[in-house]
């Protein structure tokens, strides 16, 4: 019984858990890893479904600190830890390690969790030499959440953890909200200098109609010099293996694009 | 217009609006003006293309949007001569945000091309159905603010569901939903501009026969005006002027009320001057809140959606006005009819217990309903009850304890006010209790024991029930202004709502968990709790049971027979701020339970005040255990909040007993003032 976070990082460590909140949204949103099979559908993460839970008898209940309020029914069903994925006053990167130690350790991976972590480590060192060679720019990541406005990642989120251990540098200096995001007009890309504008699918569908009708858009810097393009979905949320999967993304991509 | 009608009021009120927007204007545009005109050899210059591509349409739109907005609602007050419609108030917004909501979830390519349509398309639907709801009641101003208010809430409520169910997919609703002025081309402000242009045609043809309906309907009739089609002709063009806006820069709160208010106010008297200064207040408004939001959040990272400022800024303004407005028709219930309080109905006394064992073992039958998780369903057996039941225990007693409390203080207020369509959720008084748990999670977030949150909640019922109550006071419990009152309270709810989900606030999370009346956290003391709270303030309120008999022939009637008649309200008042802070933390604010309860007690035949008062405790206890039972089941795995699940299904059974039994909200004209 996890949140996406946490149980993308149990199945990269090879558990599959028993169930996943909104199992059903997974696809869309995290992609990679799959969801395995068997995985039950627990249902909303607001309003849990707890006779579901306690009728599949689980060994352990992992929940993230915005269940905190339900801890005390889910403990009836079975020892309950909560694990933040998210702790503004800590790096992500860092923090996320640490949560793929204490599930390995819940678990009995940790031999697994050693290896995989090296591995996702080295995967990262790669991709960052890889970069080094490029002539590399400032990098926006941003996910478009209407034709109006985007998210842009800044501070303390995933992408922009994954950007500077790709020793990439944000092209977004602004200060941003308590997930590391903020949400602002696309007029605000304007001031903007030499930048590769990146941004995370799901995109929404009127978005290019009304990008071609923008003369603003048209005349961005980033936009002229065609500096600009979308990645397949991550889970901005998520753990370790989102962070890989955003790197394995992002590297051929920006290989691709700069010289 | 002629010189007694213009006054100095107007032109004051005009001047004060139109130095604020010139003193902002100027604030805002003077630096990148400056530059621009200076020119810039720079090949690309950033600050140009912001002015000319961004602020100047957003400007623009700002202006054209608070017009439109402000026309529509000076239309709606004329025909439907009601002082306090406007776009939020029928309906209008509300439909075209849900029917958003739904393509956005459902059919994301309809958004592509046909964003307007489904917009429109979704106004026209909810507005609609408030209109053939109160049409029975020739628009009688109270029945078409209540119907529309419902309506809104259950769309709100419906879009809730939607995001509860498809979360991730509609984080650009929120923004939508608050109301952003956000430009990148000029070609939202030309499209519009086209849309406006043509629906102002349309609208300066209908200037005179609109006026003319302002002399009463016979009246009109006879010179000569089609009443009904002209009427039905002009909520279509306000529809059209509302929704054009909605759907190009989303859900502007209270501006198309304040508008022609604010027109009112300054003593425009005829139609085609109301309109006028309607649409010149609306847009200067609008620009004025937009300009400042800019100054303001110019490069916090927070961000601020203009429409969702309105809303704030205006629910209480609204509040300041209302005492204000001339022609704000007042109506009493009145003292007989469907209200009856004295016949009383001996035979069914005896039959009582019966009925109450009856239903009691029904409900416990409930809990034995379930699904199991391949999601057949099921009626538990005997070796999996202890188990199943330690789960649905603490759920049912909980929603059945919150729902008999509600429906008890329902029937209190609904006597007290003299007021059939008074209840906690209405008048506010649940909306001010999440409004004291959002307010408190801002001064202290670390607050998060239960306690407090209770406190919070206790707190914020009780203020919000304060403001009605001196309301109340000043205007004699009229109905309608202790419904505006709620209407207020509840539309600032949900703005603050809005705005921190479209910010991505943390908190927006627990607060729509709170909104939506999950008893997902219910433990088995917390039922038992509500249960007994339900009974002992049931005992506390059946103590005055002489006065519930003797209020509702109003505060004359009650002084003459000795019923201190201001104390008997104020304590029930009170009683009801209690209620409302024990059970809307549980259920949430929006059941509805408080409201039809009563009236289905009604329904069933004439009771004494005690009988009532029982009666509709069990009925909203019960209602609420069924309630909790389909939110359980009925869309597994996922289980849905059960304060959400009661209001879906009371919802239409709501609308219909207002469609049928339209004599409940006569208190319109003719029937008082």
């Amino acid at each position: 019984m996890l949140d996406w976070a946490l149980a993308e990082t149990l199945v990269a460590l090879g558990h599959i858990p028993a169930g996943v909140v909104a199992a059903s949204d997974w696809s869309r949103f995290v992609v990679d890893p799959p969801l395995p099979e068997p995985v039950a559908d627990l249902g909303l993460q607001q309003e849990l479904n707890f006779e579901l839970i306690a009728s599949m008898r689980p060994d352990l209940i992992l929940i993230s600190p915005f269940l905190e309020r339900l801890e005390p029914q889910l403990k009836r069903i079975a020892p309950t830890r909560n694990l933040s994925v998210y702790d503004p006053g800590e790096a992500v990167l860092a923090r996320r390690i640490q949560i793929v130690k204490e599930l390995a350790a819940l678990v009995g991976a940790t031999a697994r969790a050693q290896t995989w972590l090296a591995q996702v480590e080295a995967e990262l060192q790669r991709g960052s030499e890889r970069l080094a060679r490029l002539q590399k720019r400032p990098v926006v990541m941003a996910s478009f959440v209407d034709n109006r406005h985007v998210r842009v990642y800044g501070g303390n989120s995933l992408y922009a953890e994954v950007l500077t251990r790709l020793g990439l540098r944000n092209g977004w200096t602004h200060e941003v909200g308590y997930f590391g995001f903020s949400t602002v007009g696309i007029e605000r890309l304007a001031r903007l200098g030499d930048i590769e504008f990146i941004a995370v699918e799901p995109v929404p569908v009127d978005i290019a109609r009304a990008l071609g009708q923008s003369p603003l858009w048209q005349q961005l810097p980033f936009v002229q010099r065609k500096q600009h393009g979308t990645i397949a979905p991550v889970f901005m949320y998520g753990g370790i293996p989102s962070a890989r999967r955003m790197a394995s993304l992002l590297t051929p991509y920006l290989e691709s694009r700069w010289t | 217009m002629t010189a007694s009608e213009a006054g100095k009021t107007p032109m004051l009120l005009l001047g004060a609006a139109l130095l604020a927007a010139a003193v902002l204007s100027a604030i805002y545009f003077a630096a990148p003006v400056g530059a621009a005109l200076a020119g810039s050899t720079a090949v690309y210059d950033a600050e140009r293309l912001l002015l000319v591509y961004s602020s100047l349409p957003r400007a623009t739109i700002a202006l054209l949007g608070g017009a439109g907005l402000a026309l529509s609602g000076a239309i709606l007050q004329q025909v439907l001569r009601n002082p306090i419609a406007s776009p939020e108030t029928v309906g209008i917004s509300a439909g075209a945000r849900l029917a958003l909501a739904i393509s956005s979830a459902f059919f994301p390519s309809l958004l592509g091309f046909g964003r307007d349509l489904v917009a429109f398309a979704g106004a026209a639907i909810s507005t609609g159905i408030v209109l053939l709801v109160s049409r029975r009641r020739q628009y009688s101003p109270l029945s078409l603010i209540i119907t529309g208010l419902l309506v809104s809430m259950y769309c709100g409520a419906l879009a809730t569901v939607l995001v509860l169910v498809k979360d991730r997919y509609l984080v650009s609703l929120f923004i939508w939903g608050s109301g952003s002025l956000s430009q990148l081309s000029w070609q939202p402000t030309l499209d519009l501009t086209l849309r406006l242009g043509v629906a102002s045609t349309v609208l300066a043809l209908l200037v005179r026969p609109l006026s003319l309906m302002e002399l009463g309907d016979d009246t009109a009739r006879g010179l000569g005006v089609p009443v009904e089609r002209m009427r039905v002709i002009a909520v279509a063009l306000a529809v059209i002027l509302a929704a054009s806006v909605t759907s190009a820069v989303g859900m502007i709160g209270f501006v198309g009320l304040a508008g022609p208010a604010i027109a009112r106010l300054s003593g425009a008297r005829r139609f085609s001057t109301r309109l006028l200064y309607s649409a010149v207040f609306g847009a200067l408004l609008l620009l004025i809140t937009d300009l400042a939001v800019l100054i303001v959040a110019a490069e916090s990272a927070a961000f601020l959606p203009t429409g969702a400022v309105t809303a704030i800024l205006g629910s209480p303004l609204l509040l300041l006005l209302l005492p204000r407005l001339r022609g704000v028709v007042s109506g009493r219930l009145p003292g007989d009819g469907t209200m009856s309080t004295l016949e009383q109905r001996r035979t069914s006394e005896r039959f009582l217990p019966c009925v109450v064992a009856t239903v009691m073992l029904l409900t416990g039958l409930l809990l034995l309903v379930g699904r199991l998780p391949d999601g057949a369903w099921s009626l538990a057996h005997w070796a999996s009850l202890e188990q199943v039941l330690s789960w649905r225990v603490p759920r049912l007693l909980c929603a059945a304890g919150a729902g008999g409390l509600l429906a008890m203080a329902g029937f209190v207020l609904q006597r007290v006010s003299a007021n059939p369509m008074a209840s906690p959720e209405v008048m506010g008084v649940s909306a001010g209790a999440i409004l004291g748990v959002a307010v408190t999670s801002f001064l202290f977030p670390a607050m998060t024991s239960p306690l407090g949150i209770y406190g919070a909640a206790a707190l914020g019922a009780l203020i919000a029930l304060l403001c009605v109550m001196a309301f109340a006071v000043r205007s004699s419990f009229t109905p309608e202004r202790l419904l505006l009152a709620g209407i207020a309270l509840t539309a600032l709810v949900d703005a603050v709502i809005g705005l921190l989900t479209a910010t991505g606030d943390p908190r927006a999370v627990m607060l729509l968990s709170w909104l939506s009346g999950s008893t997902n956290g219910a433990s088995l003391s917390l039922g038992l709790i509500a249960i007994i709270a339900m009974v002992a303030l049931s005992a506390l309120a059946l103590l005055g049971s002489r006065w519930l008999t003797i209020l509702p022939m109003g505060v004359v009637t009650a002084r003459s027979i000795g019923v201190p008649a201001v104390m008997a309200q104020s304590l029930y008042l009170l009683l009801v701020a209690l209620v409302a802070a024990i059970a809307t933390p549980i259920i949430g604010p929006l059941s509805f339970i408080g409201l039809v309860a009563p009236h289905f007690v009604h329904a069933l035949g004439n009771f004494t005040a005690q009988q009532g008062l029982l009666l509709s405790a069990g009925v909203g206890a019960v209602t609420m255990a069924v309630a909790d039972t389909l939110a359980r089941t009925i869309a597994f795995p996922l289980q849905l909040p059960t304060g959400l699940m009661s209001m879906l299904v009371l919802g239409p059974f709501l609308v219909y007993l207002m469609a049928r039994r339209v004599d409940y909200t006569d208190v319109g004209r003719g029937a008082g003032g």
